[in-house]
């Protein structure tokens, strides 16, 4: 479980950041995180695996504290996290040794490296590209190579920020898919701007001006259409044309 | 303002430490006339950023032709920098656009290149950084790194903007935009298009694309196999396939109370057109 206590946050020199979180990231779940730019969405993830320390407050990883400099390495290993943008977390000269990099910091043994990476470069439809370097790949090959990198660490809890937003449509849908299927072992968390994937969640949390705004069932916030309006947000497609369809009668 | 931009048979191919080993473009011709709005689409890696690059000759074809107003680009003493003040690219990745102390430097930085007086310069900078969203107050003095990742896109944009090009690109725009953001952008691109200016827009957003553009260009493994419009693309399952293309959200959401829709209804092509034909509908029922 990650517990985050009376978590606040501010970057240096400013006053923005995010105030006041208190919340429990239980095992297993998959939570969708939506908000508008700006609203500390980024800046929530961040803490999660002590990327940044709270100014007040704690963040508890299975109990270890982000803030403790000796449990950070093992906080990294359990928390993954796949960055917004993909150019800040690729280092290796290959794809393939992009993906190996990881398995090889946590001690991963040779063969099952092997295994893993070839598993990865399948799932995420990379053989092709496999000996290319990360760096002059497309937008939408660089995601998928960052997903696989940090999917391939197998973390309990794997932190994904925008995952999908440089992808094709049909990527998008088996990316989705593949989150899925991974909150069946492990935690999941997925910033997004899209409420038709935040809507495939357990959970929804609604970042607002840095506040934990609302904690809920994804549906159940998706239909309160006032909520969402003066949020600058937006339900799923499914839902506005049902609604309007219901309020003309025509369903 | 009247651009005109004309690609003959393009072939491109990486070179270099990462050199491909097929062409990326492969004989593409397409042309875009002045005023329109283009969107480009296609899988990730089939070559559109790549393509866009070749507008302004960032890249070099190995073979074909890019013309501009009917002048190759790549003849001798051809004026890229006049051609770069022509045709603004906003980036996919903001992070490589930005590169100024202040956002208000950023902005500044294309329109003070133009030897504009400085009242212009100014009232360029804040008209783009209200038009992407930014109030001025708050972001102008900030540094754009550290901004969130929609605020540096909008950023890029605004930058571009500033420079009041005619032909507008831009690749994945609303990548990691709020919802208010992608709504913004509508709009901003319907006025540039009154304001007399061209754009065109790569993205994989359907439901934007269908809002405003009404060509499509679609692009697979570097080659141009579809050029009509959205509602012609929508119904073209084959070319959907192939593209790894899905329909709009919104279609997908209409088309599951289809046997309860008016035709009206049925056809329209995305959410704003929906809605004001429901209105319509409404009001004249009430009526009658
Ligand atoms: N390094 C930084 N220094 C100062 N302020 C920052 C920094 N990074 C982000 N901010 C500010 O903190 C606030 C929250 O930013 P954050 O990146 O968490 O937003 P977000 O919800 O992820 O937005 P987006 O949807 O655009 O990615 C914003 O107002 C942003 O401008
Ligand atoms: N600078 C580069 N050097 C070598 N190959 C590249 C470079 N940029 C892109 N590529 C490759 O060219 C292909 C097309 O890329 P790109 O034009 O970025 O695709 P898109 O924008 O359609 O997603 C991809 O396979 C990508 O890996
Ligand atoms: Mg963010
Ligand atoms: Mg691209």
């Amino acid at each position: 479980m990650i517990r985050i206590e009376d978590l606040y946050f501010t970057y240096l020199n400013s006053e923005r950041g995010i105030f006041k979180i208190n919340l429990e990231i239980n095992r297993n779940e998959f939570i969708a995180i939506i908000g508008s730019n700006g609203s500390g969405k980024t800046t929530l993830a961040r803490c999660l695996n002590g990327l940044i320390i709270p100014c007040k407050g704690r963040v508890l990883v299975d109990g270890l504290d982000t803030g403790d400099s000796q449990e950070i390495f093992e906080i990294r290993r359990r928390v993954g996290m796949v960055f917004q943008n993909p150019d800040n977390q690729i280092v290796s000269a290959t794809v393939e040794r992009e993906i190996a990099f990881g398995l090889e910091n946590i001690g991963i043994p040779t063969r099952e490296m092997i295994m893993r990476v070839e598993r990865m470069l399948q799932q995420f439809d990379l053989q092709k590209l496999r000996k290319k370097s990360p760096h002059y790949l497309s937008g939408g090959e660089k995601q998928r190579l960052a997903l696989a990198s940090v999917m391939a660490m197998e973390p309990r809890y794997l932190v994904l920020d925008e995952p999908t937003s440089l992808l094709d449509p049909r990527a998008r849908k088996e990316i989705m898919q593949t989150c899925k299927r991974m909150s069946e072992e492990m935690t999941v968390v997925l910033i997004t701007q899209f409420p038709e994937e935040a809507l495939m969640a357990d959970r929804l949390l609604i970042m607002h001006q840095g506040n934990l705004f609302a904690d809920d069932h994804p549906a159940a916030l998706f239909s309160r259409f006032d909520l969402m309006r003066k949020l600058g947000l937006e339900p799923p497609m499914q839902f506005k044309v049902e609604n309007e369809l219901h309020k003309s009668g025509l369903i | 303002m009247s651009l005109h931009l004309e690609l003959e048979n393009i072939y491109y191919r990486y070179r270099g430490i990462a050199a491909s080993q097929d062409h990326i473009l492969r004989g593409i011709s397409f042309e875009v006339r002045p005023r329109e709005c283009v969107a480009l689409v296609g899988p990730s890696g089939s070559g559109k950023t790549t393509l866009i690059q070749h507008f302004t000759g960032l890249l070099k074809p190995d073979r074909g032709h890019i013309r501009v107003d009917g002048e190759n680009i790549w003849s001798r003493k051809y004026d890229f920098v006049n051609l770069r003040r022509r045709i603004g690219l906003v980036f996919q990745f903001p992070e490589g656009q930005l590169f100024e102390e202040s956002v208000e430097k950023d902005v500044a930085f294309a329109p003070s290149n133009l030897g504009l007086a400085q009242s212009e310069i100014d009232k360029r900078v804040s008209d783009a950084l209200t038009a992407v969203g930014l109030p001025y107050d708050q972001f102008a003095a900030r540094s754009p790194f550290s901004l969130s990742a929609g605020e540096k896109r909008r950023v890029a944009i605004a930058g571009i903007l500033a420079m009041n090009p005619e032909l507008i690109v831009f690749d994945e725009p609303t990548a990691g935009m709020d919802p208010k953001g992608v709504g913004r952008m509508k709009s901003l691109i319907r006025q540039l298009l009154q304001k007399g200016h061209t754009c065109m827009i790569i993205s994989h957003h359907m439901d934007f694309i269908s809002a405003v553009a009404r060509r499509v260009l679609v692009l697979i493994n570097g080659k141009l196999i579809f050029d009509d419009t959205v509602g012609e693309l929508f119904k073209n399952n084959t070319v959907m396939e192939r593209a790894s293309l899905e329909q709009s959200e919104f279609r997908q959401a209409l088309l599951r109370y289809q046997s309860c829709l008016p035709a009206e209804l049925l056809h329209t092509t995305h959410w704003e057109e929906f809605h004001r034909k429901l209105s319509n509908l409404n009001l004249r029922q009430k009526k009658s």
